[in-house]
């Protein structure tokens, strides 16, 4: 998922381009959010003893659970989500999703293995690698969103590329997910850990790319290429080479083509007909719809629906639900008033500090050497 | 020995100090020239004072011949001074196809009148015939003759050569590095001659200057320690100047910049250089130390960490441009560091003033790159905000920006506009206080869109920092700027063509200026002098714990 490595190789070598900040400083800020990952998350991790939540009707529910507190959470702290749901999976995909696929089915074998024998350690290890977000549960999530007021967005592809597209257009002001690729789609801001539960108390952990680009002296393209090279979902990597020594090589060639050029390919093979230029392609122009044609709108909660369709048809406790969408009014009204950066600049750098731009400056960099200049005498 | 005489004369002070230095004879011997015979190293630095000024009244009868035949032997190469005593004939200068074949020869004489020859030809100053070389496929062959440890000589002609064939252009240089040169210079860094020793330093400055690419290999070859090794304390400033200067091109460049490891073992020797009082070996000292902090943060805090930043600081007051430039551009790449770095700079005892003074330093160049550093700390916290405020050297800046050249101007817009963004309610109505509205009014129309946009931001922030204190005080402040002739420049600024630009302009006039909110009711006019408006806010922080101080402006 996402790109290999690429938390840990920001943090050794762009460390200003991280940091963690509390949920509240992102208060009136508009974040669009990975709905697919969100959904797959709450499957996992919304339970009760290793078991998914369901209703009387054996229906999955963890889903809706997680989606309707956790976007609360982020309401009540004054964020305004939008969620981006995935559409088609890119074609350059289908060998990751092959991948994903055996092991899904090698879990299933396991998973029937440890019933039989009855590991309850092993059945609990295994159904969590078998969750899949399925299209039922996105529809149910979606249904969730539109009478709580949220908007979301349906990609034509790849989710992250359109979080990415929104805050490339200004009409977002971060993305938030634990997949690092949106980075590679050139959002400027993501967050990470956003739509963890309050109980976790884990902060938000914020990269900056155009910090990640200052520190490690690339140009957006050039990134693009390393994050290739550390592995994508899109395609292979080159074995034998690891973070170090990918931003070592992207450092030195500056380019993927540059790199084949230069590697030692009996040290290090180049896959059979390596796709690099596809994926490059991808990360360069996904296939997103224009930011310009998505309207964003947030509205009050339909209350009635919300409480028939979480309580009467998916068994949620009437109580809590009302309190939640006492919460979700109360915000909205909150966050009418904005934050004064939004109305007067948006200013997404997260420091005013700014580096000298002279480039030249400095002593001569080459000196020839005359006749009689200073010279020893004896 | 004439003229050695007559030198004497002319100082008689040496007299005094050879009697002085006679006297102490037996304490001087112990440390420093311990073995050596100091009257014999006086008599020498004498003779080559002589020496040196024979030079240049030769160099100044030429030119009064207006004669410029290169064929007249200077005595600048060991060549001659080793020959000793014994006057050697002039050895002119050979044409091209007889260096070629002189230095094929096997013959070290040949070969050294054609390396002197190649040198002497290549040191001209104007437009030396770099490419006639290589063409001629001479490098290799220069390259290995560094090799002839028998002839030092020849191994100086020869590096010489290849230091300047190595100062052309990159490809120019590259064929010095194909040849094999890097590992050569890196090694005769310990040739027992002081000559080829100082040769190659210089050799290398030159092939690490080309990019990060040969840096890296310069480095790679070890020439760091064997360079810092070249640092005693005899070393000649010649030397030391060479030194400090290979050194800075390899802490130079980037994409990629050179690694922590390599700048961070460099920081001491530069420590050292920084206590020396030579201006050039200074300013290149401060050239490498600015190069290493132009970098992130983790390099930052490494100088910071190598205690040089007192001396640097005190450097910015030095009294030649060419250690103040890059002094002060160390000090400014450190303010873009972290707060506590930026504090470290704030700390430093009489910083702060002293930039303040270069905001009127007869170069506008100084006075551009200190306006950069204070915008960088009024970009910090309050506290370093309320450090800048405190040495009062925000009129500085305000002059510069009614006063500066532009480049200097759009600085010191900066400065105001990062500290209307980070500063309390009261840093900004000193700002105010001290007349920051006219002169800010003033740069509105600059040429350069991204400059205004920073000029109205600065202006935003202020008309809302009145807001936001009191209805009353934006309403006095709304006044002033007016009356400054503000709205009449934010409605010109309606017509630009950038839309940002345009926009924003739009959005000012709407939220402070528009008809509903100009309420120009005589009943609510201010009852002071009409020249005087006062925006009142707590003196304390925001909060307001303290009493109020009322600001007029």
């Amino acid at each position: 998922m996402g790109i290999q490595g690429l938390s840990k190789v920001l943090g050794d070598n762009a460390p200003s381009s991280v940091r963690e900040n509390d949920i509240k400083n992102y208060f009136g800020r508009k974040v669009a959010i990975d709905a697919s990952m969100c959904i797959y998350q709450f499957l996992i991790a919304v339970r009760s003893d290793g078991q998914q939540l369901a209703n009387d009707d054996g229906q999955i529910t963890s889903h809706l659970m997680g989606m309707f507190y956790r976007t609360i959470r982020m309401v009540d702290n004054g964020i305004k989500p939008i969620y981006v749901f995935d559409g088609k999976p890119p074609e350059l995909k289908s060998e990751e999703l092959t991948k994903r696929k055996e092991r899904r089915d090698e879990a299933q074998k396991q998973l029937n293995k440890a019933t039989e024998t009855g590991d309850t350690e092993t059945i609990e290890k295994m159904s969590k690698r078998l969750v899949r977000a399925t299209k039922e549960h996105s529809d149910d999530c979606k249904h969730l969103l539109s009478l709580m007021g949220i908007p979301y967005v349906d990609a034509p592809c790849e989710a992250e590329a359109q979080c990415a597209e929104l805050v490339k257009a200004g009409k977002c002001f971060a993305v938030g997910t634990e997949d690092m690729d949106a980075l590679t789609f050139g959002t400027n801001v993501l967050l990470r850990h956003l739509t963890y539960s309050e109980a976790r108390k884990m902060p938000i952990k914020e990269f900056h790319l155009n910090r990640v680009l200052k520190e490690m002296e690339l140009t957006q393209d050039e990134f693009i290429d390393l994050c290739i090279l550390l592995g994508c979902d899109y395609c292979d990597s080159i074995r034998g080479i690891g973070p170090k020594k990918a931003v070592e090589l992207i450092n030195k060639h500056r380019s993927l083509e540059n790199i084949i050029a230069n590697l030692d390919k009996s040290k290090y093979p180049i896959p059979e007909g390596w796709l690099y230029k596809e994926a490059r392609q991808l990360f360069q122009k996904p296939d997103v719809t224009d930011a310009s044609e998505v309207e964003l709108k947030w509205t009050d909660p339909n209350e009635e629906e919300l409480i028939k369709y979480m309580c009467e048809e998916k068994g949620f406790n009437e109580d809590r639900i009302k309190s939640g969408i006492a919460k979700l009014k109360k915000a909205k009204g909150a966050t009418t008033q904005g934050r004064l950066d939004s109305f007067f600049k948006v200013s997404l750098s997260p420091s005013k500090k700014r580096k000298s731009d002279s480039k030249d400056a400095g002593a001569a960099k080459k000196k020839g050497k005359g006749g009689s200049g200073f010279k020893r005498g004896k | 020995m004439r003229m050695t005489e007559l030198h004497s004369d002319c100082f008689p002070t040496t007299h005094l100090l050879k009697v002085k230095m006679s006297e102490n004879l037996g304490r001087s011997r112990r440390f420093k020239n311990q073995g050596r015979d100091t009257e014999d190293g006086r008599r020498k630095r004498n003779d080559a004072s002589v020496e040196l000024r024979k030079v240049k009244k030769e160099d100044q009868l030429m030119k009064r011949r207006n004669v410029t035949d290169i064929d007249i032997e200077e005595p600048v190469s060991p060549l001659q001074e080793r020959s000793g005593n014994v006057a050697k004939p002039a050895m002119p200068i050979l044409p091209m196809p007889q260096i070629i074949s002189y230095i094929k020869t096997d013959d070290r004489e040949k070969q050294l009148h054609a390396a002197l020859s190649a040198r002497k030809i290549l040191s001209r100053e104007y437009s030396p015939p770099i490419e006639d070389f290589i063409q001629a496929g001479l490098v290799p062959r220069f390259v290995s003759l560094l090799g002839c440890h028998d002839s030092p000589s020849l191994q100086f002609e020869s590096a010489w050569t290849l230091t300047n064939i190595a100062s052309g252009n990159c490809d120019q240089t590259m064929t010095v590095v194909k040849a094999g040169g890097i590992p050569k210079f890196a090694a005769l860094l310990k040739s027992p001659d002081c000559n080829v020793r100082e040769q190659c330093v210089w050799a290398l400055g030159n092939i690490a200057g080309d990019g990060p690419h040969l840096r890296d290999a310069v480095i790679e070859a070890g020439a760091i320690d064997s360079l810092i090794a070249l640092v005693r304390p005899d070393t000649k400033v010649p030397l030391l100047r060479n030194i400090a200067w290979t050194l800075s091109n390899l802490c130079r460049n980037k994409n990629p910049s050179p690694s922590l490891q390599s700048c961070c073992r460099c920081l001491p020797v530069f420590a050292q250089f920084l206590c020396h009082d030579d201006a050039e070996v200074l300013g290149d000292t401060c050239w490498a130390l600015s190069y290493i902090t132009d970098g992130s943060d983790d390099k930052i805090q490494a100088v910071i960490d190598s205690g040089i930043l007192p001396r640097v600081v005190s450097l910015l007051s030095h009294n030649e441009t060419q250690v103040i430039t890059p002094a002060l551009r160390a000090i400014g790449n450190i303010v873009t560091g972290n707060d506590e770095q930026t504090q470290a700079v704030v700390n430093s005892p009489s910083c702060l003033q002293t930039l303040g003074h270069l905001l009127s330093h007869s170069k506008a160049n100084i006075q551009k790159e200190a306006g950069w550093a204070i915008s960088n700390i009024t970009a910090g916290n309050q506290l370093q905000i309320q450090a800048v405020i405190d040495a009062e050297i925000i009129p500085g800046v305000i002059s510069l920006m009614s006063n500066g050249d532009f480049k200097s101007q759009k600085e010191a817009v900066w400065v105001i506009t990062n500290l209307t963004s980070g500063g309390t309610l009261q840093q900004i109505a000193y700002l105010v206080e001290v007349g920051v509205l006219a002169p800010l009014i003033g740069v509105m129309t600059a040429k350069e869109a991204k400059t205004v946009l920073v000029v109205l931001d600065a202006i935003s922030n202020i008309l809302r920092a009145a807001s936001k204190y009191s209805e009353e005080a934006k309403r006095l402040l709304c006044i002033q700027f007016e009356e400054l002739g503000g709205v009449d420049k934010l409605e010109m600024l309606q017509n630009h063509d950038n839309n940002e630009i345009y926009e924003y302009a739009q959005r000012l006039i709407d939220t402070f200026f528009s008809e509903d909110e100009a309420d120009t009711d005589s009943a609510v006019a201010p009852t002071q002098d009409e020249t005087q408006f006062g925006f009142v806010v707590p003196s304390g922080n925001e909060k307001g714990d303290n009493p109020p101080a009322n600001f007029n402006f």
